[in-house]
């Protein structure tokens, strides 16, 4: 137990698992921006928002996914952007999972729709795994090659 | 874990302020209160007014004909090579003919909803189904003779609309009334000028259930 916290609380670890997940959602924002109706659809089909409201989590998801992503790379309030991206994510898998149980065949619109996949139980592990990468940084935040830190001295 | 919520509320807010920004000055931006796209339903007499259409072509399509038979003798051979023949024209002669006759139609307003019946009246006529599905299950099971334009893959199948004239009358439709590819391809598709558009609500699931033609 005591090694797999050693693993987990290592410097280096936690930097290629910020920078992993940062750059994910950044990959995931960009296109999302580009073209925010197709977003607007995609969010539309999982049927879980009234249509009036589509167009909201449209424009704002993408940006705080980008915000976040970004801010993760460069070190700036690891602990709180691991928060933000986590919740996400738990969101989105909750979507994928109540969408799944309705029998909902759809694009998942998680990277956009230029590389978006369907969805299914694959999409839901994916999600699980950065959700895990999430949580580990929440836990022990990330100290090297960090802004703040260096705004701290 | 020691997180500070009040900086996670900053982020989110920033960037929704960011958002909202960017959304107002691209070009691209969307409304913030969407209208909802609700499909509009076709009467049985706006189908039926296709199906005249039809009907009209192939009056005058004989008429052609009867004209072809009186001014030459060589008639046989000629009258049963352009005898009317609807599967026959599914994917080539109709296309043309409602481009000729119709080319200054102006299309619908926007694509209308179709149910059941009235897209099997309008298969068995000979118009083009459009599948909205994506490759994979186009290729598991389709309309028969319906052509593979993936919503989602759109720039890389439009070829399939090469000889499709902008005046003749589509159907889209995809997996089910539960799945909205088709609603996005026909309003693509009316993006680009094909006016006359029909949505099968039902799509593959309803037309399989009932039996109808598949491949």
């Amino acid at each position: 137990m005591n090694n797999m916290v050693k693993i987990l609380s290592n410097k280096y670890f936690l930097l290629i698992l910020r920078v992993l997940l940062g750059f994910i959602f950044i990959f995931a924002a960009i296109e999302k921006i580009v073209s925010p109706e197709s977003f607007a659809v995609s969010i539309s089909n999982y049927k879980l928002i009234p249509p009036e409201l589509i167009n909201i989590p449209a424009i704002i998801i993408p940006w705080i996914e980008l915000t976040s992503g970004l801010l993760l790379i460069l070190g700036v309030m690891v602990k709180e952007n691991s928060a933000i991206i986590t919740f996400l994510l738990v969101v989105f898998s909750a979507a994928i999972i109540v969408s799944l149980l309705r029998g909902l065949n759809i694009n998942c619109g998680c990277f956009g729709t230029i590389y978006g996949s369907r969805i299914g139980l694959l999409k839901v592990v994916e999600n699980l795994l950065q959700i895990l990468c999430g949580i580990i940084l929440m836990r022990w935040g990330s100290s090297i090659f960090n802004i703040d830190a260096k705004m701290r001295l | 874990m020691n997180i500070n919520i009040t900086k996670c509320l900053l982020i989110v807010l920033i960037s929704s302020i960011l958002g909202l920004i960017y959304n107002f000055v691209n070009p691209k931006g969307i409304n913030l209160i969407s209208k909802p796209k609700g499909v509009k339903w076709a009467s049985d007499s706006l189908v039926i007014n296709s199906l005249n259409q039809i009907d009209t072509l192939n009056n005058k399509k004989k008429e052609n004909i009867l004209i072809k038979e009186k001014s030459s003798f060589n008639t046989k051979s000629e009258t049963t090579n352009s005898s009317f023949k609807p599967d026959s024209l599914r994917r080539n002669g109709i296309k043309q003919q409602i481009k000729n006759s119709n080319d200054e139609d102006e299309g619908f307003a926007e694509p209308i909803g179709i149910n059941l019946e009235q897209a099997y009246k309008l298969y068995t006529m000979g118009f083009v189904f459009v599948d909205a599905r994506v490759e994979e299950e186009y290729k598991t099971g389709h309309i028969k003779n319906s052509l593979n334009l993936p919503i989602y893959d759109f720039d890389k199948h439009q070829k399939e609309l090469g000889g499709i004239s902008k005046s003749q009358t589509i159907v889209c439709y995809c997996g089910g009334s539960d799945c909205d590819l088709s609603t996005q391809l026909a309003n693509k598709l009316f993006s680009l000028g094909y006016k006359n558009n029909y949505i099968f609500i039902g799509g593959w699931e309803q037309w399989k259930t009932a039996g109808y033609p598949v491949e």
